[in-house]
């Protein structure tokens, strides 16, 4: 017996076999395959949607980050979310640090470009805002001085902050962070003061901003 | 009955202070400058002036192994095969750093406690730490401030190496 509807037999053998068998059945369980099976293909789509998403909310910074990566002027850092989950096996010591590893431990990862001694940095400065800028992310503060200029961008979701991005560009330096995860601005400024990691003095700005 | 619990006893310590045999397998391999093995007693006794920080830093590191070999004595070949060994030994990769002089990267892995591969390269030397436990990153900043006031003791230097001026 051929079954009833051939396109959804095509697309493999084994939906054709079930296919197949739910036709002795019914008619009615036909329909009922093709939808289970849409189904899947929805839960698939959806799945993959997701996951597209997750890797174009830092997908700027990621190009600017491939664009310098073969770069010696450069210097690239990358840390995974797997690194910020090895964090969680850390007993805290007092209460600033639990909340700094819980800060952490929300984190899906980190991505810097930096370089302290480029010729063109107001210039690089001005392209990645520009790029960045045009992706959707919003401006969350401004800082300019004679030595620097700074900018810091967010990409929010639902209230809450799935990307920090910073960047700042000095007489011969440039600098691009882009943290994201689950990121709480008053913790990440905290983290900012503990770490005392070059450029990450920056953040602490987010903090003297509020005040 | 007894030597049962007696075997299982001692795999369960073999587990958790289990080393990863690609390093181990390196180690035999290839002609180390030299090497350092860390316990927790160790780690502490270079902390000559009982530095508070220090301490909680290794707090969480239940052992450590340093090699450290001339750029010279791997090839680009042989370090490839090593990073995709790690791999292939259940490490991911979780961090990595790259810069005019230095490629630094780190793999990791949860087991019952977390085990980290570090390998740093640059044009003289190829560095390897294995760390089982978890260094304490918080504490790291504040000791980063307080390292060079002589106040641990040099183990690169007890080893015979000169520091460059």
């Amino acid at each position: 017996m051929k079954p009833a509807c051939l396109p959804v037999g095509r697309q493999g053998r084994s939906i054709f076999k079930i296919h197949k068998i739910m036709i002795k059945d019914s008619g009615i369980k036909v329909g009922f395959v093709k939808f289970k099976h849409m189904k899947n293909i929805i839960i698939i789509l959806i799945t993959a949607c997701i996951g597209f998403s997750a890797n174009a909310q830092n997908d700027v910074v990621t190009k600017l980050f491939n664009d310098y990566y073969d770069d010696e002027n450069f210097t690239k850092i990358s840390v995974s979310s797997k690194m910020f989950e090895l964090f969680t096996h850390i007993e805290p010591g007092d209460e600033d640090e639990e909340e700094i590893l819980e800060a952490v431990s929300k984190l899906k990862g980190l991505k810097v470009v930096a370089a302290d001694s480029v010729g063109n940095s107001k210039e690089l400065y001005t392209k990645a805002i520009k790029k960045i800028s045009k992706n959707g992310y919003d401006e969350l503060m401004e800082v300019k001085d004679a030595q620097e200029d700074m900018k810091f961008m967010i990409k929010e979701n639902d209230g809450i902050i799935n990307e920090l991005v910073m960047v700042v560009g000095g007489n011969k330096s440039f600098f691009i962070m882009s943290l994201y995860g689950e990121i709480d601005l008053k913790k990440i400024s905290k983290l900012s003061k503990s770490m005392n990691i070059k450029g990450m003095e920056h953040l602490k700005q987010l903090d003297n901003n509020k005040n | 009955m007894k030597f049962k619990l007696f075997i299982l006893f001692l795999s369960l310590s073999y587990a958790c202070f289990a080393q990863s045999s690609v390093i181990t397998d390196f180690k035999e391999d290839h002609d180390l400058a030299f090497s350092l093995y860390f316990y927790p007693s160790t780690l502490r006794m270079i902390n000559i002036e009982r530095n508070v920080e220090y301490d909680e830093m290794i707090r969480e590191i239940k052992k450590a192994r340093f090699f450290k070999l001339d750029s010279g004595a791997i090839s680009k070949t042989e370090l490839n095969n090593l990073m995709t060994d790690i791999v292939n030994e259940g490490f991911e990769e979780v961090m990595f750093m790259k810069n005019k002089d230095t490629d630094v990267r780190v793999w990791g892995k949860e087991n019952s406690s977390p085990e980290l591969i570090i390998i740093s390269k640059s044009n003289e030397e190829l560095m390897l730490l294995e760390i089982n436990g978890m260094i304490n990153v918080v504490k790291i900043p504040k000791l980063a401030q307080t390292f060079n006031r002589n106040g641990f003791l040099d183990v690169l230097n007890l080893t015979g190496k000169k520091k460059k001026n």
